[in-house]
């Protein structure tokens, strides 16, 4: 849908989307553009009240936040632990020494307040208060307290309704498999890059997102999946099927997890566990040509 | 009779416990880093850090 922003008789403004079944809803006065990446904007949903409701603020200043560290990405953002809940800084230097954007949010990742640090935004239309990583951020931490967990993975659909996923560290062929399917067939490609799955009554669904790979494919769909296949180059095709420990453990693997919260990894591993006992899983040695994508539409295992 | 054949076919065979090591990749498993630039997604262009946006319309 388009993405058009709600506006109140307050003055508010109001956005909202849907990921992978995450709604999110942003709201901030007039002073803030309304300014989104191209990429989410295809998620754009009509929500009055989202799951992870976020609300903007200016900030004069950001001083150092005075939680626990719990994280260091080792990129933008450092995670920060207090009282009520969350902190996610995200600094640059090229933006200067203080944190350019931070969030607030609480534990169960309901409600947050973005502060936009005013000095690093002379020109407040260039600001992006959603921009990645904080975006993918709020919305992984938020599939960690649910049934739902984002994956390294191209997912696509054919014109049957039928959902095909393959995961994959970078270079283990997301981007081509994405390609020689899109060749041979008509595909509705959810992504190229990351895909969130979810469960629902004993099935396994997948979701498009807007963080996608260099073939950039991004789109809010959804398809049922009944099998995974771990992509792995090879000279030749071959499928072989991984037992219960061992597809957690690999699927995991290519996973986007909170390494750092104990009960949000438990949550996971869980319903990683249940999925995998759903449906089925496969290692994909596959050979970068037409003959893997037969390989895969003829398997029935 | 058929009870015997049904607890025969549900039987399984054991399978030993073993530890099998599956390597993490942390580059990859942390949000926030960069592949490729000048498009979006991971490699969008705050990848380059310096906020540049689209805005979208009202």
């Amino acid at each position: 849908m388009a993405c058009v922003a709600e506006e109140s008789p307050s003055g508010m403004w109001r956005v909202s989307f849907r990921i992978g079944e995450v709604s999110l809803g942003l709201t901030a006065d007039q002073s803030f553009h309304r300014v989104l990446s191209l990429q989410i904007q295809p998620f754009c949903s009509k929500s009055e009240a989202c799951d992870i409701e976020i609300r903007l603020v200016w900030a004069n200043a950001l001083t150092s936040p005075q939680g626990r560290l719990l994280f260091d990405s080792g990129s933008v953002w450092k995670l920060y632990e207090d009282s009520p809940g969350f902190v996610f800084d995200f600094s640059s230097p090229v933006l200067g020494p203080q944190p350019y954007k931070r969030l607030h949010v609480d534990r169960g990742f309901h409600q947050g307040r973005i502060l936009l640090n005013r000095s690093c935004f002379p020109d407040p239309s260039t600001c992006n208060p959603l921009e990645y990583p904080l975006d993918e951020l709020v919305v992984m931490h938020r599939l960690g307290r649910e049934r739902g967990v984002e994956v390294h993975a191209a997912g696509m659909r054919d014109a049957e309704g039928n959902g095909y996923l393959f995961l994959g560290h970078s270079g283990a062929g997301k981007s081509t498999t994405t390609s020689l399917w899109n060749q041979q067939h008509s595909m509705t490609v959810l992504s190229d890059d990351r895909i969130i799955l979810r469960e629902n009554h004993g099935q396994v669904w997948m979701y498009g997102t807007p963080w996608h790979g260099e073939a950039a494919f991004a789109a809010p769909e959804k398809a049922r999946i009944e099998r995974f296949f771990i992509l792995e180059h090879a000279p030749e095709n071959k499928i072989t099927q991984l037992t219960g420990g061992r597809a957690v453990g690999e699927i995991m693997a290519r996973s986007f997890l909170p390494f750092y919260d104990a009960a949000a990894l438990e949550n996971t591993m869980s319903f990683l566990q249940e999925v995998v006992a759903a449906i089925p899983c496969y290692r994909l040695e596959f050979r970068p040509d037409g003959t893997a994508v037969e390989a895969v539409r003829q398997f029935r295992g | 009779m058929k009870q015997s054949q049904n607890d025969q076919v549900a039987k399984k065979f054991y399978e030993a416990p073993k530890i099998v090591t599956i390597n993490l990749r942390p580059e990859e498993a942390v949000l926030g880093n960069c592949k490729i630039s000048g498009s979006s997604g991971p490699g969008n262009p705050s990848c380059a850090i310096v906020p540049r946006c689209s805005t979208v319309g009202s």
